[in-house]
């Protein structure tokens, strides 16, 4: 090392002495163990500007401690440090500046060293070589595996693996080197029956490994091809029984070799492997015993040398399949019945069901069947047996596990029957197997707490027995929307998993039927019997339903009320037990919702407001979720049913009242009627006018004749409207007139403010009655205001006309009499408006009560009349002519044709 | 060698080396010179039995009934060794007068010669030849010189070349198998043989 310095110190001042360091380090570039000591030396030449004393050492910058140098003399410093990390470092050795030289200088007085670090070689482990074999002989070419530390993979210093092979008593050694974990050696031949000594060495910087070494035979390593041209053969006469020959892979010159062989039923992976210590060695040919007959099996061999620990196994050859030949039934068919309620009371529907026995060897042609049935008219127990025969189609017995429907059969209740049934295939037949269906009242529950739940992608379940003396055997059935299966259990069996294929999501019905033998029937029969059976409903996994209910409503809806109704979801779409049903409905914004119980299929929503658009729909739940059905809309509606034929009903019964009401009054009233639509009016032909002297007293005044005006003396005939009417449309000529006729009339009533109040005109009725009493006496008189004689100043403003009633004797309307018509009167009066301030004097001759009206009694009335229509008789003045032109006439006309002379 | 197999920890396998063991390769080399004849006599259309009249290329001393096993280990040695020499002449002769050959027919040759020098390192552990005297060479150059003449007398040569490694490598599995029969009633008859020879 120190040579080595100085070489590298002559040879930079060779090159340029102003770059020389005065400093130098030993060893230079250093591989260094981890985990182990190392001392550098600091050499300083050349220069007496420092000393060992003014030397430190510096280590990925920082300065080593002291405590680690160790001074050699003056001139050299050595430092010792523990390496213990992988990184690579610098070491400095630099001196202190205690002179300006040193200070000038700087690059003179330092200098490095990169120390890698590396691991030793590690043993290379587990050495393991195999050689294979191409066509017919094994390939020279051996390769080995080996396992490594890992630390070969150090950049600084990687680690090489030679692997050496030496064929021995042969001089020659195959080797070659790798960086990695494996490597190939080619040899001449391979040396068969010849000693290999294989081993690899690691080696790097810090040294070499080697691994253990492999001294063993050539063959040790072989790894043959598997056997070739395997051939399986069936003998008809062995059913049990395949031949398999092959050829094998090698020459048995080269290797002994021996055979491994294994064989499953076509389809399975469940091989079996015949014991190693059953096959020879060296052999190519073996023949597999006690299989199933007419079964499809798949073989398989492969080979290794037949020295003890010598050499692999080789790969399995392919499989090779063959069927052996078949044989008759070894095992009974497997008879099951489906009973269900018939149609016909008392009665059930018997299915006999059969599948292939376990062992049918052989495809199962048909089915011999053995029917004893008990009818019920039969009491002696005079039965006799039934033979049937089922054939098979070759697409039933193509699946042996398929089920086969053999016979259908009524059942009463009150019989039994019993059941014998054989297989047959083309060999020969099975053995029997029997069932006998007890008297359903004698079906005997053996089985009882029943419990299923699902474990590991399984449904296991557990029942009692309740005697165990007389169970055969148990039959497990489960039933689903797919089909029915079934499994036997032996009769001490009391918990058990469904062997079938169960799915998820479906519902199986599952049963446990007890087999029993006992007596049964009448006459009582020994025979093996299906029992009475547990039964309980299980999924192996629940979901959220696959749809929802579907709801409708069941009738229209009402005003606040409507029926739901939706159809259960069917099973297969159920996928778990439901829970409940949320219905669902909703308007404008609000929605409600009302749970239900899973048995629950209809519900009435009350509370509805009318005319009101709803949106419902059903929410199915199980354990393991929901499921909204479809939506239906519904409106309300705005009546309750039978509001309308209600209110119709009540408005026509009013109507038809109000109607009747009407008649009968205008039954009871048609007098009044009468009297006020059609008056009677005195026929003037008999009016005792003519009889009539200025010198018939008349009655005492009364407060209001000061108002009073001309009375005017109607002739006319009653009954003549037409000529009335046409009077009244020439009113306003005959207003003049009355005016110019009142001069004339002043004498008779002296009406006028002038005149004597007592003046009256009235019509009397002749004869002796008019000659009683002036107040029996009923005068008929219109009485007419006018604002005065013409060229008259009136005591009262000329406008305002006042009526008032005559003083005559003659009796009053009904009008007059009663409020009502007196409104009757008003209201005529309004239609009247032309004849202002009418006052009328009804006077009905037929009614004797109106003859008797005593003028007194009527005074008080007469004032409230005359009270009550002076106003209107002023609004009346008021008005205009040409509105008293387009009034109607009344029936009370004024007197236009003058009066009568006096 | 030595210090490298201690190393190693195993025990060295020499002693496992048996009669049987070279029987076995003899019998491999008695079926790849079948091989390597059927081979050759096809390609190069030669009838079965030419040169079956004539003389053995290998000299050794005739077989005697009189040999006693260790005489007839050293006969087969010799013979094999002849045999060896041959064939590795053959083969150059060959590569040297029709080019150098790659395919089947080069490895078959190659897997006699080396079969045959394994049987022979074999049999001379066996013998422990390593203390005996020098093996005598084969007079066949003469004839291989010869067959620089005719490329058709250097076939036939070779052909009974290979024909010569036939009949030794039987006779090898004959002599080895019968020593290793007689082995396996005596265990202590390859000790006796080795160390008569030295």
């Amino acid at each position: 090392m120190v040579s080595l310095s100085e070489k590298h110190i002559s040879t930079d001042a060779d090159s340029n002495l102003e770059i020389t360091s005065h400093l130098v380090i030993t060893p230079q570039s250093p591989v260094i163990q981890i985990g182990t000591n190392f001392t550098a030396t600091c050499v300083i030449t050349d220069t007496a500007e420092t000393t060992a004393d003014d030397l430190y050492w510096n280590l990925s910058q920082s300065i080593i401690p002291k405590n680690q140098y160790t001074k050699i003399n003056e001139s050299a410093l050595s430092v010792t440090i523990l390496v213990n990390s992988e990184k690579p470092e610098w070491l400095y050795c630099h001196s202190r500046e205690k002179s300006p030289y040193i200070s000038v200088n700087k690059g003179k007085f330092i200098h490095g060293i990169l120390l890698t670090k590396i691991y030793p070689p590690d043993k290379p482990k587990n050495l393991t070589c195999i050689a294979t074999q191409e066509k017919a002989f094994i390939l020279p070419n051996l390769k080995c595996f080996w396992e490594t530390a890992g630390y070969h993979t150090n950049e600084m210093s990687p680690t090489t693996y030679t692997l050496h092979v030496e064929v021995m008593l042969d001089d020659q050694v195959y080797n070659v080197s790798t960086k990695g974990n494996s490597a190939q050696v080619k040899m001449a031949i391979f040396p068969h029956h010849m000693i290999l000594d294989v081993w690899v060495v690691a080696r790097n910087h810090l040294g070499s490994k080697e691994s253990e070494h492999l001294n063993k035979d050539a063959d040790w390593f072989v790894k043959t091809n598997p056997p070739s041209g395997v051939k399986v053969l069936s003998d008809q006469t062995l059913p049990t029984s395949l031949l398999i020959n092959w050829t094998p892979p090698i020459f048995r010159d080269y290797l002994i070799l021996k055979y491994q062989i294994r064989y499953c039923p076509n389809g399975s992976d469940d091989w079996i492997n015949v014991p190693v210590v059953d096959i020879a060695e060296d052999i190519q040919s073996f023949r597999l015993q006690n299989l199933q007959p007419d079964t499809v099996y798949a073989i398989q061999i492969r080979c290794k040398i037949a020295k003890k620990d010598h050499g692999y196994w080789s790969d399995w050859s392919p499989r090779v399949t063959k069927k052996t030949p078949e044989d008759r039934p070894t095992s009974k068919p497997d008879l099951w019945t489906i009973i269900a309620d018939s149609e016909h009371k008392n009665e059930r529907e018997v299915t006999l069901i059969c599948r292939d026995p376990v062992f049918s060897n052989g495809r199962i042609t048909s089915f011999n069947l053995e029917i004893q049935t008990q009818k019920e008219n039969i009491g002696n127990g005079s039965m006799a047996w039934g033979y049937i025969s089922v054939n098979r189609s070759m697409a039933d017995s193509s699946q042996s596990q398929m089920v086969t429907i053999l016979k259908k059969i009524s059942l009463p209740y009150q019989s039994y029957m019993m059941v014998h049934v054989t297989a047959i295939n083309s060999i020969g037949t099975s053995p029997q197997e029997s069932l006998g269906i007890p008297v359903k009242t004698h079906e005997r529950n053996l089985v009882e707490n029943l419990k299923v739940w699902p474990q590991e992608g399984q449904l296991f379940l557990k029942w009692n027995a309740t005697s165990n003396s007389s169970v055969t055997e148990f039959i497990v059935e489960w039933v689903s929307g797919i089909g029915i299966d079934w499994q036997r259990e032996n009769r001490n069996t009391r918990q058990t998993a469904l062997k079938g294929n169960i799915e998820k999501f479906i519902c199986y019905k599952i049963s446990v039927y007890p087999i029993y033998y006992g007596w049964n029937g009448k006459p009582a029969t020994y025979f093996k019997w299906k029992g009475k059976p547990a039964t309980i409903e299980a999924f192996l996994e629940e979901g959220a339903p696959l749809e929802g209910p579907s709801v409708r409503l069941n009738v229209k809806p009402g005003r606040n009320e409507a029926e739901l109704v939706w159809n259960e979801i069917p099973l297969h779409k159920r996928q778990g037990f439901i829970t409940n049903y949320t219905i669902f409905y909703s308007s404008s914004n609000e929605i409600h919702e009302i749970t239900v119980p899973a048995n629950i299929t209809s519900y009435v929503l009350t509370s509805l407001t009318g005319n009101t658009k709803y949106d419902t729909w059903i929410r199915a739940s199980t354990i393991r979720g929901s499921t909204n059905g479809t939506n239906h809309s519904f409106t309300t509606l705005k009546y309750a049913p039978g509001e309308i034929e209600m209110i119709v009903v009540g408005v026509s019964l009013s109507f038809l009242f109000v109607v009747l009401m009407t008649m009968l009054l205008c039954i009871y009233k048609r007098d009044t009627i009468k009297k006020n639509f059609w008056p009677w009016i005195p026929n003037p032909g008999e009016s005792t006018i003519v009889n009539w002297s200025p010198d018939y007293p008349l009655k005492p005044e009364t407060p209001k004749e000061n108002c009073l005006s001309d009375i005017s003396v109607l002739d006319m005939d009653v009954n003549d409207e037409k000529s009335v009417l046409e009077e009244d449309k020439a009113n306003l000529a005959l207003k003049k007139d009355k005016y110019l006729s009142e001069e004339h009339s002043s004498g008779i009533g002296g009406s006028s403010c002038m005149s004597s109040p007592r003046q009256s005109v009235s019509d009397s009725d002749e004869g002796g009655e008019i000659a009683e009493t002036t107040a029996s006496t009923v005068q008929y008189s219109s009485v007419v205001a006018s604002s005065g004689y013409k060229g008259q100043t009136p005591c009262v403003p000329p406008q305002q006309v006042i009526f008032s009633r005559s003083e005559s004797t003659q009796p009053l309307l009904d009008s007059e009499e009663n409020p009502d018509i007196v409104q009757e009167g008003s209201r005529q009066s309004e239609l009247f408006p032309q004849v202002p301030c009418f006052t009328q004097a009804a006077w009905n001759q037929d009614s004797a009560s109106s003859s008797k009206f005593n003028q007194l009694e009527m005074e008080p009335q007469e004032a409230l009349l005359s009270l009550d229509l002076c106003p209107l008789a002023e609004d009346s003045e008021l008005t205009t002519p040409a509105d008293r032109q387009s009034a109607p006439v009344s029936s009370y006309m004024p007197q236009l044709c003058g009066y009568r002379s006096q | 060698m030595a210090d490298r197999r201690t190393s190693g920890g195993s025990e060295p396998q020499f002693g496992k080396m048996s009669a049987g063991r070279a029987a076995s390769i003899g019998r491999l080399l008695t079926r790849e010179c079948c091989s390597l004849l059927d081979f050759y006599s096809k390609r190069e259309n030669l009838p079965a039995d030419v040169g079956v009249a004539d003389p053995r290329l290998v000299s050794v001393p005739p077989p005697s009934s009189q040999l006693d096993s260790r005489d007839q280990l050293w006969r087969l040695h010799v013979a094999l060794l002849q045999c060896r020499h041959l064939m590795e002449s053959a083969i150059a002769k060959e590569d040297e007068e029709l080019g150098v050959d790659a395919g089947e027919y080069a490895g078959l040759r190659s897997t006699v010669k080396e079969r045959l020098k394994l049987l022979a390192f074999c049999v001379s552990e066996l013998v422990g030849a390593g203390d005996g005297p020098a093996v005598p060479t084969p007079a066949f150059s003469d004839s291989l010189e010869r067959a620089d003449d005719s490329l058709f007398e250097l076939k036939l040569l070779v052909l009974r070349i290979f024909k010569e490694v036939d009949y030794w490598a039987k006779t090898a599995v004959a002599i080895l198998q019968t020593m290793s029969k007689e082995q396996a009633r005596n265990p202590r008859l390859r000790r006796s043989i080795r160390s008569t020879r030295r």
